[in-house]
């Protein structure tokens, strides 16, 4: 098998290492304490650690053989400089078995380093690299002991591709006073981020498999959030959005089949998260500008507590690509010049068990029927979807 | 330091740093080149939560260099030790899941740290260099302690998951004479092993005895196409470890069976060491690698390899427990080095001389 | 009938303090500093201090609340009575506070007395210990919680 990189990679992950550097050096010149002051570093963290297998496609990284080279975790160091400012820095570590995307992961990643300042209890900004504030999880992608399943609905967060759980930038964030029934939070951020994206294709001449990976930049990346928290404890409703313009990877480069595109997304979420049970469900529409390409994505989840330590959990995913542009021969001999299809589908059920607030273990079963299989090279426009079966039993913890 | 994070009374930070100088006559070895590298570091740091009795997380990330090594192109600037978790019972049994250290012998769960090793690094015979052994596996282990009371303890663990090794090899262009370095990643996958200790009556003396079993797969030794394909590993592992307050010794010997190439390979290393005088230890070592019926393709033959001879004489100063200076040379006669392509079974053990000078702490 | 009267008059004025104590009886008090300027407090406004909403004293000084730990009964009881929820349900708030990076929750005790210290090493602390831990002789008053 044959790996291809694209030319340009947004891996920071080398930039962690100026920063633990000065996270020793925090540690080694030892902050003063005064009697009145709290202590000012805070050190967090969370593990989940899984093993995977699936019944004949590999998957999400996850081998017929089954892999335990499975796991999320990340070290957050928080340093409150006063009452209205702090630094954070969080180091993430991630593996994914033997995902295409795996070449993209850095031993040690830098998640976050943001400084945030609050210029009130309603108005605060962010400086660094930052969260993106996007639908229900994005900010808690991998906090294992806060999902129901040990990753999120691929549609719409995707598992790296098309969705960044980061921005290069700046947000500001404006929180109406919390004593209102109806109060929200509004944020606006603008910046760079990435897209990762993986195909498979067959050499033409021996037949071989070729996997290639690329990132994708969005530059002048613009979006927003909105947060309604209603007078129903538990309830909240979720708007948010996009703009920007992707560049390079596979799709989005001058010679890619898409080329450089303006991009814009929109997504709407219900959450509901009562004492005894949970509903939630997001829908994402994106668009590339100056084409008719469309995604669709969505998922409902609902969760039954039968007592505070254990649930059982549901999921239904898909993920539609609307009006793909069909390659010139392919064109020709369809007479279509455009083609639509479920590129994810995606059926889930999970038991979660919580031993305490910071200690779950959870078992779940996958029925997955799409394009998303990678040991293969499957075409959407000229070959039917792959069934897999896959399940993950995973231990998270946090600190 | 961990009084920085005293509203987190549960966490204790930990680290260690070891940075050396070294310089090489004869061949590059062990990332050490003749003309020398200060580009020679160990260091680490460990996140400890001991959430209660029972439930502990430890995080510890770390960095390494080794001079012009060719597996520093897979050597990322930080990269992830451990993810633990580890749970207690109350009867002493205890489990840790995650990315978790390969109880092997007596130095694999240390490698890296400086004040308690007596020479800069593990001895390669038994412990490779991040080659043919992983200091970590993605998977579980149970730990259990029988006898505790007894002069006779037996600790026990048992491990079960996979884990990659690194291999390297340096091949030349026959038209351009240049060379191009290798390095890939086999895979150890269906790995069942475990660790018993055995600690006597005898004050400072236990026995060892590690073993597992793997399947290998892919680098450049075990791929279908420029290697010999799958592999099943069994591994058997002894040790004696004899330790006093002015003087210890130590012993391990390994064993390595490869079924489906019905190929063998042995290591065997001692190593003792002597108090002088309050700070100053005097330290040898020898150490030697055999593999026995390898198959070399090129010339159809198998043969007997002797992979790797290593003498070596230090001296130690520990300031305190947790700042030695050591300088240590090595005598070598291996097929190790780096600089030159090495076509086995027809070249002879290259000698390369070597000397780290190097300054270790830990906190 | 002096004596009748007497008893009469006692078991009057003692009965409505017994039947409040009765009816007010928890297993935790709320306790500040002597320095502060709180004698009584509503149950909203004492779970935004600890959900760290609320940040000042009504004088400008800076709260610093302190919980107790997850396996006390003074915390369930605490945190069913103020925030109206199990302490799991709070535990999982401050969990996604930490890892979106907006927070961390107030440090958590695990004796009496250690939250007892925490507030005399605080100007402006504010926790709660079990209703049979003594305050004598400490510069610690208890404040009263009202419903809302």
């Amino acid at each position: 098998m044959i790996l291809h990189w694209s030319k340009k990679k947004s891996i920071t992950g080398n930039k962690a290492t100026p920063y633990l550097r000065s996270i020793i050096l925090l540690f080694v010149f030892y902050l003063p304490i005064t009697g009145v002051s709290q202590t000012k570093l805070n050190v967090h963290g969370y593990l989940t650690q899984a093993f995977a297998i699936s019944d004949g496609h590999q998957i999400l990284g996850i081998p017929s053989t089954g892999t335990s080279d499975y796991r999320t975790l990340a070290l957050q160091f928080r340093f409150d400089l006063d009452e209205a400012s702090n630094f954070v820095i969080q180091l993430s570590h991630k593996k994914t078995g033997k995902s295409p995307l795996a070449v993209l992961e850095k031993d040690i990643a830098l998640d976050w380093a943001f400084f945030q300042h609050k210029f009130s209890n309603q108005y605060s900004i962010k400086v660094g690299k930052i969260q993106i504030p996007f639908g229900i999880y994005n900010e808690v992608r991998d906090v294992g002991v806060l999902l129901p399943f040990y990753g999120l609905p691929y549609a719409p967060y995707g598992e790296g591709g098309y969705m960044s759980e980061t921005v290069d930038g700046l947000s500001i964030t404006f929180m109406s006073e919390d004593f209102n029934p109806w109060n929200f939070e509004f944020s606006i951020y603008a910046g760079h981020w990435s897209w990762s994206e993986w195909f498979n294709t067959k050499n033409v001449f021996s037949g071989a498999l070729e996997q290639q990976v690329g990132i994708a930049q969005i530059e002048k990346g613009v979006g927003g959030q909105l947060v309604l928290n209603t007078p129903v404890d538990g309830l909240r409703l979720i708007a948010a959005g996009q703009f920007g313009r992707v560049v390079d990877g596979l799709s989005f480069s001058e010679n890619g089949i898409l080329g450089p595109k303006n991009f814009y997304d929109g997504l709407l979420a219900i959450d509901a998260d009562f004492e005894k049970y949970f509903f939630r469900s997001e829908f994402l529409f994106l668009a590339l500008d100056k084409t008719d390409v469309q995604v669709n994505a969505g998922y409902a989840q609902a969760g039954y507590y039968f007592s505070e330590s254990f649930s059982l959990n549901i999921q239904g995913e898909m993920f539609r690509v609307n009006y793909l542009t069909l390659p010139p021969i392919l064109s020709k001999i369809t007479g279509k010049s455009s083609f639509s299809f479920d590129f994810d589908i995606d059926y889930a059920i999970g038991f979660k068990y919580n031993f305490s607030s910071n200690y779950t273990l959870k078992l779940e079963g996958h029925w997955n029927k799409g394009y998303l299989v990678e040991e293969i090279a499957l075409s959407p426009f000229q070959e039917k979807a792959a069934e897999t079966l896959y399940s993950i039993l995973s231990l998270s913890t946090s600190f | 330091m961990s009084a920085c994070v005293a509203a987190q009374s549960k966490l204790n930070i930990h680290g260690y740093f070891s940075q050396a100088f070294a310089i090489s006559q004869g061949h590059q070895i062990f990332g050490i080149p003749e003309q020398g590298t200060s580009d020679y570091r160990t260091m680490a740091l460990q996140f400890r939560y001991d959430a209660d009795d029972q439930n502990l997380i430890i995080m510890q990330i770390s960095h390494e260099r080794m001079g012009k090594s060719p597996i520093m192109v897979l050597e990322e600037g930080l990269k992830l030790d451990w993810a633990i978790y580890q749970h207690s019972f109350s009867n002493g049994l205890s489990f840790k899941v995650g990315k978790i250290q390969i109880p092997f012998g007596i130095f694999n769960e240390i490698r890296d740290v400086g004040t308690l090793l007596p020479f800069y690094r593990v001895p390669y015979a038994s412990y490779g260099e991040g080659n043919y052994m992983s200091e970590t596996i993605n998977g579980i282990s149970v730990s259990y302690s029988f006898f505790s009371e007894s002069g006779w303890k037996i600790d026990f663990t048992s491990y079960l998951g996979e884990w990659k090794w690194i291999e390297w090899a340096a091949r030349e262009n026959p038209f351009t004479q240049k060379l191009t370095v290798l390095v890939e990643t086999p895979q150890i996958r269906n790995v069942f092993g475990g660790q018993w200790w055995f600690n006597t009556p005898v004050d400072g003396l236990r026995l060892g005895l590690a073993g597992y079993h793997g399947d290998i797969s892919g680098g450049l030794s075990f791929s279908e196409e420029t290697g010999i394909g799958k592999e099943n590993i069994n591994v058997f592992h002894f040790s004696v470890d004899y330790e006093q307050t002015d003087f210890f010794i130590r012993s391990e010997h390994t064993r390595y069976f490869l079924k489906e190439n019905d190929i063998f390979a042995f290591s065997l290393y001692g190593q003792a060491g002597y108090n002088i005088f309050k700070g100053m230890w005097l330290n040898v070592q020898a150490g030697t690698y055999k593999a026995i019926n390898v198959p070399i393709p090129l010339l159809n033959i198998r043969s007997d390899i002797d992979y790797y001879e290593d003498f070596a004489l230090g001296l130690n100063y520990f300031f305190s427990a947790q700042l030695a200076l050591k300088l240590e040379t090595h005598w070598n006669k291996s097929l190790i080095v780096e600089e030159k392509m090495i076509n086995f079974g027809k070249d002879k053990p290259f000698g390369t001389n070597y000397m780290i000078l190097s300054l270790s702490t830990s906190f | 009938m002096k004596r009748l009267v007497i008893s009469l008059l006692v078991i009057i004025i003692i009965l409505p303090a017994v039947f409040t104590i009765a009816k007010n009886k928890k297993g935790y008090k709320v306790v500040t500093g002597t320095s502060t300027n709180t004698k009584s407090i509503g149950k909203d406004e004492l779970s935004r201090i600890f959900l760290k909403k609320k940040h000042k004293w009504g004088d400008g000084v800076r709260i610093f609340p302190v919980d107790l730990v997850e396996s006390r009964k003074e915390r369930t009881e605490f945190s069913k009575d103020i925030h109206n929820k199990k302490v799991s349900s709070i535990k999982a708030y401050w969990q996604k506070q930490i890892f979106t990076g907006r927070g961390v929750p107030p440090p958590e005790k695990v004796t009496d007395s250690e939250v007892l210290d925490y507030i005399q090493q605080h100007e402006g602390a504010i926790g709660y210990v079990s209703n049979s831990t003594s305050i004598e002789n400490l510069k610690i008053k208890v404040i009263t919680v009202t419903d809302d």
